[in-house]
């Protein structure tokens, strides 16, 4: 895995991506600084961390796209299924030289609450500006996560990039998108419905089992219809609670209301986690097909 | 004291045993593997055994196969069905500890072209465990053969093909591997590099188990010692080199060229004891002369005395027991292999298997696409070839100076 890591992190950095990338990064982090911190004389880091976050991550496929596209393009992937490594492991080291890449502007902007502690008169809580500096970093992290999977579907660097911008754009949207959603019980119903219609189709794509499939789509919908039937209230905006969870630029929000939101950190890790184990999955189905 | 002699003579026997059953299993061990590209059957029900120290050619012609089965073995690609051990451990389920005894050259050399070939290597070295003073006194024998040490400090994308191709060959043999797989390596070399990376392979074989894949026949009766035949999917036919050759002289034919007119060639041969037929064709002025061979005889002394006395110059007078009859017993395997797998084809390619069928005798499609291939590689004598390559650049650069 450190072979990996060592591999990804030098060649972004020896590379042009990472270099645009981190100057990126910096670009937006340091324009919101002074906007923010300077100009309207607003303390806090918080405030800047949000404003710049959607922004300066916008970048991440600069760094992803060709994290698997490239190997798979280039015909390394051989090199990589044929080394004494397991699957995960390449996925991981590839994941934190990615991440280590972006540490470094987030690094950076680690003086700049220091700076504005110096100069400013009135208090500023650092706490808080150092939670949502990480929060930022795991959110970071999360959007690395996501694209790097995307990038394992195909083996073109562009479209990669295209499509990890496009869904980038979905989840910072999302919350415009949850106030026109309609809250009836009977719609998220539907909702369940094609969702486990979906989840059934992955079951039986995966084991090419017609069996597994429909057992496991008829037990969520028979399950969903009965819980339906029993208590039609826990319907209730279901909808809007699932299309919520997509929307991951809203929790780093909470910061800005001055408090340290553990359950958001929590929640950037564990897409990290569930991208990383499909990253594996995608990565090691290249080989059963 | 007597208790560690004990100890240890039992610990050695364990040893001898493992060793023993570890030999009886074959250093890798292919069962029945098949492989299904959706539909499209690409290997059919291969099995076959790897012992140590030999020299394995796998000869097939493009789209037999012989790059699926290499992924298969070296866990690139998952088989359909089948199962494949590698020093007793199964490259699915003990997937690491397999890989350790491989290393493996693809078709296209997998190099990252943004480093140079010692940052390359030094990665894959790490990747496949060696620790920093194994490395680097690894990496120095390895460019050392491999000959890449003048260019280790360049980048691999500024790299001409046949360094580029060495590059490959060092990554592989990297970490001392028991098997060192290559899929062919020579594709795309020129002549001197060729006979080169033929050399290197030869030396790699006196201290590993090589295998190594070609669609060129003279690659692989220049190096190796056992010969797996594979066309259409299916293995139609694995021995030694000697015994390959040996069958496949059994019925020969012996090809001339002289300077005579037919009946006059026909009258002083018709006679010998052992020809059964003389087969005719003009080139320019000259008489190209097949004699078909009864088995088990060798009239050639005989042949070339007879025409001798006959005053009928003989130019060129070659054995057919050799090169040529085994691309002919080549063809002919791969030919039973294509009848065999014709009710397959019936069903998936029926016009495609008329026109072939419609293909004039003694050009099976399969021997079509076989000598094509070949075509645009050196087909005979390679060293000559190599030879006349290096003495025409020396020359050129006589004349510069």
């Amino acid at each position: 895995m450190n072979a990996i890591f060592k591999k990804e992190f030098r060649s972004s950095m020896c590379g042009m991506t990472g270099m645009i990338f981190i100057a990126y990064v910096l670009l937006f982090l340091g324009f919101h600084t002074v906007y923010v911190n300077y100009y309207a004389a607003v303390g806090s880091f918080e405030v800047v961390i949000i404003s710049a976050a959607f922004l300066s991550l916008l970048a991440v496929p600069l760094l992803t796209m060709r994290s698997f596209s490239e190997e798979r393009h280039n015909k390394t992937d051989q090199l990589l299924y044929s080394l004494p490594i397991g699957t995960g492991k390449i996925v991981l080291g590839k994941f934190f030289g990615m991440a280590a890449v972006f540490a470094i502007p987030t690094a950076v902007a680690c003086i700049y609450p220091l700076i504005a502690k110096t100069y400013s008169s009135g208090t500023i809580n650092l706490a808080i500006g150092y939670g949502s500096i990480l929060a930022y970093y795991l959110l970071g992290c999360a959007v690395i996560a996501i694209c790097m999977f995307l990038s394992t579907l195909t083996e073109s660097q562009v479209i990669a990039a295209i499509i990890s911008i496009g869904t980038i754009l979905l989840l910072y949207f999302t919350d415009m998108l949850l106030t026109v959603l309609p809250t009836e019980a009977l719609v998220s119903l539907i909702a369940v419905i094609l969702l486990s219609l979906i989840l059934a189709y992955i079951v039986f794509a995966s084991t090419k089992s017609a069996v597994a499939g429909g057992i496991c789509g008829a037990v969520l919908i028979i399950g969903a219809v009965a819980i339906y039937l029993i208590n039609a209230s826990l319907f209730d905006g279901l909808l809007q609670t699932m299309v919520g969870t997509l929307a991951i630029f809203q929790p780093i929000e909470n910061f800005g209301l001055g408090t340290f939101d553990i359950a958001c950190l929590f929640r950037y890790l564990s897409i990290c986690i569930l991208f990383i184990f499909f990253t594996v999955q995608s990565f090691e189905k290249r080989r059963w097909n | 004291m007597l208790y560690y002699l004990q100890y240890r003579t039992v610990n050695s026997a364990a040893a001898l045993q493992y060793f023993i059953i570890r030999e009886e299993f074959g250093l890798i061990e292919v069962k029945n593997i098949s492989k299904n590209y959706g539909p499209v059957p690409a290997v059919k029900d291969i099995s076959f055994t790897v012992e140590k120290g030999h020299i394995y050619g796998f000869l097939g012609p493009n789209g037999a196969g012989k790059s699926t089965t290499m992924n298969m073995i070296t866990g690139c690609l998952a088989a359909t069905s089948g199962e494949i051990t590698i020093d007793g451990h199964d490259i699915y389920g003990e997937a690491i500890e397999a890989k350790r005894h491989i290393g493996y050259l693809p078709e296209q050399p997998p190099l990252y072209t943004d480093m140079t070939p010692f940052e390359y290597l030094s990665f894959v070295g790490r990747a496949k465990g060696l620790s920093k003073s194994e490395l680097y006194d690894q990496m120095e024998t390895v460019m050392e053969k491999t000959g890449i040490t003048d260019v280790a400090d360049r980048l691999i994308r500024n790299l001409s093909k046949g360094y580029k191709q060495r590059v490959g060959i060092a990554q592989a043999i990297l970490g001392d591997p028991d098997v060192i797989i290559l899929d062919e390596p020579t594709v795309g070399l020129d002549p001197i590099q060729i006979v080169e990376i033929r050399q290197l392979i030869q030396e790699l074989g006196q201290s590993h188990t090589v295998i190594l894949s070609s669609h060129i026949l003279q690659e692989i009766s220049a190096v190796c010692d056992w010969v797996i035949m594979i066309s259409k999917g299916r293995i139609v036919a694995s021995d030694s080199m000697e015994n390959l050759l040996a069958n496949a002289s059994a019925a020969g034919s012996i090809q001339l060229e002289t300077e005579a007119d037919e009946p006059m060639v026909q009258k002083a041969l018709e006679n010998i004891a052992g020809v059964t037929n003389l087969a005719f064709s003009k080139k320019g002025n000259r008489l190209l002369v097949t004699v078909t061979v009864e088995e088990g005889t060798q009239p050639g002394d005989d042949i070339f005395m007879a025409l001798r006395r006959e005053n009928l110059p003989v130019l060129s007078m070659t054995d057919g027991a050799g090169q040529g009859a085994l691309e002919d017993l080549f063809i002919q395997l791969a030919g039973e292999s294509l009848d065999a797998g014709a009710a397959y084809a019936a069903d998936k390619a029926a016009k495609k298997e008329k026109k072939e069928k419609q293909a004039p005798v003694g050009e099976s499609p399969l021997g079509s696409a076989y000598y094509d291939n070949s075509a645009d590689e050196p087909a005979t004598n390679d060293e000559k070839d190599a030879d006349a390559y290096k003495s025409l650049f020396e020359e050129k650069e006589e004349e510069d100076q």
